[in-house]
């Protein structure tokens, strides 16, 4: 297993405004080992991903390296999450310049180290180094808080609004279930960036919210898992337009078959189901310790209900906190006594390191 | 269902490649960018050379060569004399791993032009071969497929459960050890009988021809092909397409899926283009790894429009 926990890292209270995160990244449960010389090696894990606060709130990105093109994948993802700026892109045109500040740096360094090995050397020219990148900003504003992402690629970011304790997916990257069927788009050091690939907006998150960036495996799963459960209660007409279109998709999907997709979402609907603030509690549950997500995530695998593939989930949990009455003021208060205001608190102490962390 | 097998390291691939060497194969086929004309053999080799180099830069990650496939190249240009052609280290070998195919490359290096983000730049790259050209004097091509027969039964012993071997059968002429037509298909027909529990083997001919005749490629009934008994017998001996093969073909060779129900594995009147398009579909289906797609994502989000898209950012 690879990765460091980010449990509640950022469990912190400023202003009005709570959030908590919990993330972890794990390699495939049924793994390649192959022989290198005498040597039993092991393929690594090639997802990242990395949490940081930034000066107004915080940043989450997960990115996929896609180890069956190109080369050093798991290590661009890494540059890839470490390059993030703290402040979002502004729109499209800002992802190229962006890589530009570093995708020299990375391709002489890994052409140096494929340099002593002519037929690597020749596919790393030839093919590059290639991932996904979904990133979010939570941003602090005093609305409430906005979420500002970017997607490139299949790695999936929902947003869920809790309504009557139950969970509401209001937004979804990608939008469609079938990408999990198609070869990603992939950010390449060696190429621009195609405009449009690149996904992005900015969504003004509900008082109580949760934000989920994925790799694709598990992505799908909570995607499949999600919709299998709005599928078996049947109550369309209160979805939001991107769940809407998602279940409809799902619901075609199960009447097909010949794809990994179909098998995989059929299996799906014939799991038990709970509510799916029950699903929400079981994707938290599995994240209290690193062991407990590599164990879920082998025997979700096992049943059929999401890939062989390395597995990252982020979880945010966001809440707008209502601001506190103030408080009558006593007959003898003078007007020039200050008054707390609610973006004053100061960012408590984390535990743990806050900041990044990665998945190797 | 057939054909859906992932391919890994404890369920690989096998390609097993069957090389005409016939005399004919010192003929002209096409012409080099300097005008110079190249002869088949020449071009045979080249592109069989440039499968086996794509073929492991797919298997190809940080650490190594991956065993995902297994390979044999069979030539067959002298009568009693069909053989695997390995050379070098490989001599005397017939199916290999990949990464011992890697490993025993004949290496050329070699300076290209590269485009990295939209500037071309001259990066130095090398070339692997394995496969030389040859041109001797028969077509043994029945010898041959019974020599991949015998060497996939066993091989499949090895592999019940792989995805079912790929042979692509490069040929200029008419097999020359038979004595009827049939003779051929039905050596072609136990080859092809030969099944993995995900499928039968399958076979590609490519019939490769100089003159200005129009490619036929990936037919799907044998009225396409030119009224030639040789183009019915190819046609017959080649496999039918599995239903992702079909996709993937429909999709590069722009044809409606809907009104192709089915396809053989063959091409004949091939020229340069067909047989490179040709070796590229015959390897490609077994190429797709665990979460790989054979056709990358089009037009970014499918058909539901991207919810979470804000008019805003967009610049």
């Amino acid at each position: 297993m690879e990765g460091d926990p980010i449990e509640d890292v950022l469990a912190t209270a400023t202003g009005a405004v709570s959030w908590s995160v919990r993330g972890f990244s794990v390699v495939k449960p049924k793994n390649d080992v192959f022989g290198q010389g005498d040597q039993a090696v092991t393929r690594p894990n090639e997802d990242r991903f990395r949490v940081a606060e930034t000066g107004d709130g915080l940043l989450a990105a997960v990115s996929d390296g896609a180890g069956s093109s190109g080369l050093y994948c798991g290590q661009w993802a890494q540059a890839l999450v470490d390059h993030l700026p703290d402040t979002p892109f502004p729109n499209r045109g800002a992802v190229d310049p962006w890589m530009g500040g570093f995708w020299k740096q990375f391709a002489d360094e890994a052409k140096r180290l494929a340099a002593d090995a002519p037929t690597r050397h020749t596919k790393l020219i030839r093919e590059g180094s290639c991932a996904t990148l979904s990133v979010c900003w939570l941003r602090r504003t005093d609305a409430g808080v906005t979420l500002h992402w970017m997607g490139y690629g299949d790695s999936p970011l929902c947003v869920f609004e809790w309504r009557d304790g139950q969970p509401a997916l209001i937004s979804s990257h990608p939008g469609s279930l079938a990408k999990f069927d198609q070869a990603p788009f992939l950010l390449n050091w060696k190429d621009v960036p195609h405009k449009d690939h690149i996904r992005g907006g900015v969504v003004h998150l509900p008082p109580q919210a949760t934000v989920m960036l994925a790799s694709d495996g598990i992505g799908q799963f909570v995607l499949l898992r999600y919709l299998s459960v709005l599928s078996a209660l049947g109550a369309d007409a209160i979805l939001s337009a991107p769940a809407r279109a998602l279940l409809e998709e799902f619901r075609k999907i199960v009447q097909t078959s010949g794809s990994k997709l179909s098998s995989m979402a059929q299996k799906h609907l014939l799991q038990p189901h709970g509510s799916a603030a029950t699903f929400i509690a079981e994707l938290r549950a599995a994240m209290t310790s690193e062991a407990t997500f590599a164990s879920l995530v082998r025997a979700w695998n096992e049943h059929g209900l999401m890939p062989n593939d390395d597995a990252t989930l982020v979880i945010i949990d966001v809440e707008t906190l209502e601001p506190e009455p103030e408080p009558e003021p006593p007959a003898d208060t003078h007007d020039d006594i200050p008054v707390p205001s609610d973006g004053d608190s100061p960012v408590a102490d984390g535990a743990g390191e806050p900041g990044t962390s990665d998945g190797g | 269902m057939p054909y859906m097998q992932d391919i890994s390291r404890d369920n690989p691939g096998a390609f097993v490649f069957l090389i005409d060497q016939s005399m004919s194969m010192n003929k002209p086929f096409t012409f080099a960018p300097n005008g110079k004309p190249v002869r088949r053999a020449v071009f045979v080799a080249n592109a069989v050379n440039k499968t086996l180099e794509e073929l492991i830069g797919r298997c190809m990650r940080d650490d190594g060569v991956r065993d995902y496939f297994e390979v044999g190249i069979i030539g067959y240009g002298r009568t009693g004399r069909t053989t695997f052609c390995w050379e070098d280290g490989l001599a005397g070998r017939r199916m290999v791993p990949i990464s011992e195919v890697a490993k025993n490359a004949r290496v050329e290096q070699q300076e290209i032009d590269v485009e990295v983000r939209g500037e071309v730049m001259k990066e130095t790259v090398t070339l692997s071969k394995w496969v030389r050209p040859a041109a001797y004097d028969s077509t043994p091509m029945k010898a041959a497929i019974l020599l991949a027969h015998a060497t996939l039964e066993e091989w499949i012993y090895r592999h019940p459960t792989s995805f079912p071997p790929i042979v692509i059968n490069i040929t200029d002429g008419m097999a020359n050890d038979v004595d009827s037509d049939g003779e051929l298909l039905d050596a072609a027909r136990r080859l092809t009988s030969l099944k993995t529990s995900d499928g039968n083997v399958m076979l590609f001919n490519c019939h490769i021809e100089s003159s200005e005749k129009q490619p036929i490629v990936f037919p799907k009934s044998s009225v396409q092909l030119p009224p030639d008994p040789y183009a019915k017998l190819l046609f017959e001996m080649s496999s039918e397409m599995s239903d992702r093969q079909r996709a993937v073909i429909c999709e590069l060779f722009d044809r409606e899926l809907s009104k192709t129900p089915s396809m053989r594995g063959m091409a004949y009147n091939a020229d340069a283009v067909a047989l490179v398009k040709l070796l590229d579909i015959g390897t490609r289906q077994a190429l797709t790894m665990p979460g790989e797609s054979e056709v990358e994502g089009e037009s970014a989000e499918g058909d539901a429009p991207p919810p979470m898209d804000d008019d805003d950012w967009a610049d």
